[in-house]
Order: structure tokens, then sequence, then C-alpha cells
């Protein structure tokens, strides 16, 4: 027999029927509660109270609620109450029927509503901001400047971005003119404008590609004649000092169903590293870009509708490139949404890589800025956030697209099952986790433990003609205890009335003194130290505590 | 344009629609100018071009006929689809 979880209501009982009672007090389950055979009570759940809306005036509570009859017109007053238990099924009915029991009813789960294709956004771009740190990342100049990204798409919209808030740099002379008719920059609204306003969000200050292959057929071939010149691009040479960053968001793929060669064939695509946009990506990357693909919108349980209710094996082609990051999506909360491709990857098993946020109410072109096509290049504006202050160099392998993709795989948020899984990746990227590299938490701060020892201290003096030889072993001082480092324009003040002391008879406070004074003296470079108009030391370093 | 994609390898640094319809026994003509000649991945000499469809089958013919294997022959070239449309109810 089975026994399944159950919610009992009781009657509410006189000692703890009074509203007073029951919301002032924790009501034991084991001690004060009747007892029924056959119910197994879960020790760990106080019994909830079911308060119900009574008249005052018509019930006569007036007395026992305390209240004036003109002031409160409806007060709650706990008229049952409920625990939960395990019965056995075919039990549950005759428990109904017992004295002093209301009711029996399922103790179902429930899950979290998954967002689907065609539900509202949930959150805005400035939630995504929040999560994303977006400010402590501007605050230090993490915020796309000097980085070109490349967005793929379908065309981008800059007066429309402008209009919106938003204000990337574009490189038009840089983008792609894939034929007559297509301005880049001013293409119609549409996806690649989405996409666009997405990378802003972290990147406000990149500098815009537009790369409208979706524009002139969106044809594979199409993608290769865009990526050949991005490859053209980044083979051409730079002006000395001109950053060599190139991020490329890529929103797209090919659905399930879409024709091509069957899996094994040599001119299958889905599957085959050889095919020539595979192997163009490897070259691309090979050459220093950080290449962004969308995991896609087949995943399990709401897949998009032109998934045609294929939901496995969906990372398909170049999405799942070994040389990309591929990108799953979860909404503000962190939870997977519900048509976010999972992995295996088809070229690669190990994707998605990671995820980032979508479904929200952002850039106005569409109800929600959704799918993984949105989560992209909330990405990619990390990607170019973190670029702005750590270029590609060739050469240098710390900073190779490798190396990026491996530290936002190692700084992800965690989600879902314990490390990798096939529906978040390495989880959710964190841009806080990013920021703390260049704005370091509080270390112990020595000045207010050891006041004395911090500035900004001027100090003019000669201690025996500026000595790093340290008078030789005669130290002009013990500075008496509790003498503080002189202030400034104060001269040390030494205690002749001794011969002096030997260095190595200093306590350590005396020494940590000293040393102080000697770091500020060569600091200085010269006895005399420079000030500025407020009394600050001009050209002497800080000891950085203050 | 209809036609077939190929993945070839060509000896040379840039070469040239010419060189590579040669290589195929095909006239320039019957190559697409405006796809080219990409260099997909130039250290292993791969390039790809676009064969116009009137010139497929005997394109197709040569490239087997190389016999080289590999990267090299004929590939598929389907569309690619947005991400983001068809859940904003956009499309499909």
């Amino acid at each position: 027999m089975a026994r399944i979880p159950v919610i009992v209501e009781f009657a509410a009982e006189p000692r703890i029927a009074t509203a007073e009672a029951m919301f002032a007090m924790e009501i034991s389950a084991t001690e004060d509660l009747p007892t029924l055979a056959g119910l197994d009570l879960d020790p760990s759940f106080a019994p909830v109270a079911i308060p119900k809306l009574y008249d005052v005036q018509a019930f006569g509570l007036e007395a026992t609620m305390g209240v004036m009859e003109a002031e409160v017109g409806q007060v709650p007053v706990a008229d049952s109450y409920i625990v939960r238990g395990d019965v056995e099924e075919e039990e549950a009915e005759a428990l109904a029927s017992r004295e002093g029991v209301v009711g029996v009813f399922a103790d179902v789960s429930v899950e979290p509503m998954l967002i689907c294709p065609f539900s509202p956004p949930l959150g805005t771009d400035a939630d995504v901001e929040r999560l994303l740190c977006t400010a402590r990342l501007r605050s230090v100049g993490a915020d796309g400047r000097s980085v070109l990204v490349a967005i793929v798409d379908t065309g981008i919209n800059m007066a429309y971005l402008n209009s919106r808030g938003k204000n990337p740099a574009f490189d038009a002379a840089r983008s792609w003119t894939p034929g007559p008719g297509i301005t880049p920059g001013s293409m119609p609204v549409g996806h690649g404008t989405m996409c666009a306003y997405d990378v802003c969000i972290a990147a406000p200050a990149c500098t815009l590609l537009d790369v409208p292959f979706l524009a002139v057929g969106g044809r594979l071939s199409d993608a290769i004649r865009a990526y050949n010149h991005l490859v053209q691009l980044m083979r051409a040479p730079r002006r000395p000092g001109e950053s060599r960053s190139l991020v490329v968001n890529n929103s797209w793929g090919m659905t399930p169903g879409a024709p091509d060669f069957p899996i094994g064939h040599p001119s299958n695509y889905s599957n085959n590293p050889l095919h020539p946009f595979n192997v163009l990506v490897g070259t691309l990357e090979g050459l220093g870009a950080d290449i962004l693909f969308a995991a896609g919108n087949c995943g399990a349980p709401c897949p998009s509708g032109n998934c045609g209710g294929v939901t496995a094996n969906t990372i398909i082609g170049a999405n799942g490139h070994d040389k990309v990051l591929c990108v799953a999506g979860v909404d503000v909360t962190k939870q997977r949404v519900g048509y976010s491709s999972q992995g295996p990857g088809r070229l690669t098993r190990n994707k998605p890589d990671l995820c980032g946020y979508t479904h929200f109410a952002g850039s106005g072109v569409y109800a929600a800025d959704g799918g993984t096509s949105a989560a992209t290049p909330v990405v990619a504006g990390l990607v170019a956030a973190w670029r702005s202050r750590n270029h590609f160099q060739p050469g240098n392998p710390s900073l190779s697209p490798e190396a990026l993709r491996n530290m936002l795989r190692a700084t992800c948020q965690d989600l879902g099952g314990a490390g990798f899984d096939f529906d978040h990746g390495f989880g959710v990227v964190q841009g806080c986790k990013l920021a703390d590299q260049w704005i370091r938490p509080d270390g112990p701060r020595l000045c207010d433990l050891i006041p004395d020892l911090c500035g900004p201290w001027r100090i003019s003096y000669d201690i025996c003609r500026r000595y790093p030889e340290i008078c030789e072993l005669v130290v002009p001082w013990p500075i008496k205890p509790g003498q503080p480092i002189p202030k400034p324009g104060e001269d040390i003040i030494f205690d002749l009335g001794a011969k002096g002391e030997r260095l190595d008879s200093l306590t350590r406070e005396q020494l940590g003194q000293l040393l102080f004074v000697l770091g500020q003296v060569r600091a200085c470079g010269e006895a005399r130290v420079s000030t500025t108009p407020t009394g600050e030391m001009a050209g002497a370093a800080k000891c950085g505590c203050a | 344009m209809d036609g077939l994609m190929i993945q070839l390898t060509l000896p040379g640094a840039e070469p040239t629609l010419a060189e590579a319809a040669a290589a195929l026994g095909l006239q320039p003509g019957e190559l697409d100018p405006e796809f080219g000649v990409i260099a997909t991945d130039p250290d292993q000499g791969l390039y790809t071009i676009r064969v116009r469809a009137e010139a497929g089958e005997r394109a197709r013919k040569a490239i087997e006929a190389r016999n080289i294997g590999g990267a090299e022959g004929v590939f598929s070239d389907p569309q690619m689809t947005p991400f983001g449309e068809a859940d904003n109810g956009m499309g499909n």
C-alpha cells in the first residue's frame, strides 16, 4: 500500500482558537495537536493557522478581540489549522471523516514556472546590469572601450540604439557590406539590433561592427563570406597601440530538420568539423577573436516552434564548436528558460559552456529580449568588458581566446547539478567576480591597527644625513614609547639623553616606525619634501592605507 | 546563386579564382566571383569556392577524382535562422 503526502485541516480547538494565541505562539506539532491513527505527522512542520475573516459585530467578537466596534469591520479569526504528514492512500477518506477533521488534501509537489516561448518578459535589462555588476565594471574602465564587437546577424540600426539610450561607437569601415542596398548601421530594426542592444548592457563603450549576413540570404555560404571579412580584419595591420580585440556574436544557427547531408556523410555540416564553416571558425579563433554562439532554442520542455518538436542533440554545428563559447539561457532569477537547448553538442560533447541572462524587457525590439539569442550578446558584452582591460595580444597565451573561455567557465556561478551539466554548462556568468579582479576587497587595514604608521606624513629632517646606512648602527633614537611619528612639518625628535640604541635593540614597534620613516624619506628622494598647498606630500609614495 | 560549395587544397598564399577553377578543370566564369576564393585554413592550404549549378556535376567529379579526402569535398550549404524571433512571437 502506498503512503501519500497529505495536508490535514483541523477545526480550531478552544485552547488555540483565539487569534491572539494562534498568532503569538508557536504550536508544537507533537504536543498540542490531536493524534489520529494512521496519520504520520511531520514533526518539522509547525501547524499553520488558516484564518477566515469574520464580521466583528455580527459575531459578537468585540469583547473577544478587544477592538472597538467602530474601528474594524472584519478581523481574522483562526477558524482552522493545517498540519502535514502522510497516510496510507486508502485510509485518507476515512481520516477525513474523523471528528475535528475539516478535510484531507493532497500535498503535491510544485515547481517554479518555466519561461517558455511567448512567456512575458521577466525583469528588465536593469536587472541584468545589476546581476552583472556593470557599475563596478565601468568604475574600473571595463566597459568595452577599444573593443570591436561584431554582430553577425540581421543588421544593426544605430539610430534605434541611440534612441534607447545606448551610444556605443560604430565602425562603418570595418563593418561588412555584402552587397548593394545594404548599409551597415542603418539596417531595419530587428533581431540584430536587439543583439547589439544587449551587448551594450555590459559593454556600453564598445565599438560595434555590423555584419548583416542574415539580411542577404542567411545561407552558410553567406556566413563563410562574413567570417572571411572578419579574418581579413584580424589580419590587417593595426596602428601602434590600437587594440586587436574582436568579439564575435552569433545568435543564430541551423534548426533541427533543416536540409543537410546525413550525419557521417562527408558533405554534412551539423556534425562535421571539416565543413568549411567549422574550419573557418577555428581559423578566426586562432587569429585571436572571441567567438560566441547561441546554444539554440530547442530545449525541453518547451522548445521553440521551429524545432519541429525535436529537443535532443540540438546544439548543432559551429554552435557547439570547440573554439567558441556556447551560451545557454537563464532568466533573471537564474532559472534555466524552458527552451534553452541542452547538451551534448554535436561537434563537442560538453556544451553549452555557460549561461547568460535572457527573456527580459530590454531593447524594446520585441516584448522580451529572449531566446539564447539575447543570452549570447549579454555574455558577449561581458567578454568585451573584460577585454577592455585585457586586450588580446598575439603570442600571449594568458590573453588568448582559450584563456578567456577558461576564465569565464571558472568564474561562473554553478547552477543545476554540481559542476558541469548539459542544461547550464558551468553555470551563469558573474560580472561581479570579474570586477573583483580589479577592485580588491579591503584587506586588513593597517592604518586602523597602527595609526601611527600611516600618513600622509610630511617629513623634513635629515637623520644622519639621510642614511640608508642608519648611521652605522647608531640609531638616533629610541623613540620614546607612545611618541608618535612626527606630524607634517615637524622634525623627528631624537632622544639624545642616551647615546642612542643599537638597531638590533629596537623593539618591533620601534623598528616598524623607523622603517616607515625611512621609506617615506626614500620615497621623497631628498630630505626636503615638496608639499602641495593642502599640505600633502608631493612626489612621495603613500603607504596605501588611507 | 545556386551551386556547390567546395573546399579544396590549393598551392600558394592567395590563389586566384582562375587558379582554383583550373584545379578542377573548370573555367573561371563557372565560379561565383562574389564568393571568391576564401581561405578557410591557409596554414593547411584549404580554400573554399562556390561553383555555379551548371558546372556542379563536373566539379563534383573533379574533386572526387583528386581523391585527396580529408577536408576536400563538396559541402552542404544549409539555411541559418536567428534564435530569438520565434520566441517573441515574430516568426514561425
